[in-house]
């Protein structure tokens, strides 16, 4: 066998960016739901380099509302221009991708729809229901900012979603260039809003890493969510999807991201995943049973307070 | 147990998509275990690892390092160990 430092000096990425793929049954089979019940999911759509490991163990994040983007973010895979028509079949037909996979957690995000008059807030809360009603399933729900419409996101959470992931995606003076159809405060304050709207749902969000943002706005930005209610953070490297997307600015080591866990975690976040393949909904069921775990000896221990 | 052709699994994006060879790990001839990496493949978004799914002996590489292959392409061909 060939001496192995020799294949890790690829000329493009550092040697931590390498991900075993295998072809395998339960990647197939996951696969073959998905297709079958004519759903996208984000993991294809986005060319998530997780998709090999997350569709063989069964998981995948759904995407609904269709596979093209009423914006353009300068990180994003996913196709933009005009959307689809609304599916309104397309509430069942997740749950019971969600019911044959035999799913736990069901994290399902959308394109944006800026189309829409509600932006899309309807077809996540009938999909909520839906899913409600096929399975005893977390439900973890992605979603855009809604261009900051109040009413829409309590749409969604009276739908009474377990999570409620809103990303901020980059800090906020890189707003201009890699998210320029979106507002920093904007985000914030969906989180904001759904942590005041509803006491009992864990709100999440993330950020990627490597797009020139210095490590003092990243710990600007962990304590601007740790202010805005956010309990769970994930950070991930930025990967560019094609050569024309926003380049990469630099490879955050494994140690850094542990490191800016620490950080995000001293600033107020209760729950942060940090690596260079996590990603927003990566092990999202399993960030949530541990939310839960320690949700339930905090509220323990409050409880022995007020006595 | 005929050989075995070894496709190329799905990286992350439309089948049908490629990926460069970046790095073949062994030599037909070589002996190969379970698990082992076989080659590194890189694509505009991560580098991967294919790793072995049986042991046996590499008999053919069909892409060359710099080449590339499409995702469900046939990269080697593996002759299994004899069953005991």
């Amino acid at each position: 066998m060939k001496l192995q430092n020799r294949a890790v000096t690829s000329r493009r990425f550092p040697p931590w960016l390498v991900k075993r793929v295998r072809h395998c049954a339960s990647f197939d089979a996951t696969r073959a739901v998905v297709d079958e019940l004519g759903l996208s999911t984000v993991c294809r759509s986005a060319h998530c380099p997780n998709v090999s490991e997350c569709f063989s163990e069964g998981t995948a994040t759904f995407m609904i509302l269709g596979e093209v983007c009423t914006r353009d973010c300068a990180f994003c895979a996913v196709a933009h221009g005009k959307a689809a028509n609304v599916d309104h079949t397309e509430p069942q037909r997740l749950a019971e991708a969600v019911r044959r996979m035999g799913l736990s957690h069901a994290v399902v995000t959308s394109v944006t729809r800026d189309d829409l008059p509600d932006g899309g807030a309807g077809a996540f809360a009938e999909t909520i229901r839906a899913v409600r009603r096929r399975s005893t399933a977390t439900i973890e729900v992605l979603i855009p900012d809604f261009q900051g419409s109040a009413d829409a996101l309590e749409t969604v959470l009276d739908a009474h979603p377990d999570v409620l992931n809103h990303n901020v995606e980059t800090v906020r003076r890189l707003y201009a260039s890699v998210r320029p159809q979106a507002d920093y405060e904007q985000s914030l304050e969906v989180i904001r809003r759904a942590r005041a709207h509803t006491r009992s749902v864990v709100t999440k969000s993330g950020i990627m890493v490597g797009l020139s943002e210095t490590r003092s706005e990243l710990g600007e930005a962990f304590r601007d969510l740790a202010d805005a209610g956010c309990q769970v953070l994930t950070l991930g490297q930025y990967l560019a999807p094609t050569l024309a997307h926003h380049p990469v600015a630099r490879y955050v080591t494994p140690e850094e991201f542990d490191g800016l866990r620490e950080e995000a975690l001293g600033a107020g976040l209760n729950e942060v995943s940090a690596g260079p393949f996590v990603r927003s909904s990566y092990h999202a069921g399993e960030t949530l049973s541990r939310m839960q775990v320690e949700s339930e000896r905090i509220s323990a221990s409050d409880g022995q307070e007020e006595h | 147990m005929a050989a075995l052709d070894v496709v190329l699994p799905d990286l992350g994006a439309d089948a049908g998509d490629e990926a460069q060879v970046s790095f073949w790990y062994f030599d037909v001839g070589e002996r190969i275990e379970k698990e082992d990496d076989l080659v590194e493949m890189i694509t505009d978004k991560a580098t991967f690892n294919v790793p072995s799914p049986i042991a046996g002996t590499l008999v053919e590489l069909l892409i060359d390092e710099n080449d590339t292959a499409k995702v469900g392409e046939v990269i080697c061909v593996i002759e299994p160990d004899e069953e005991e």
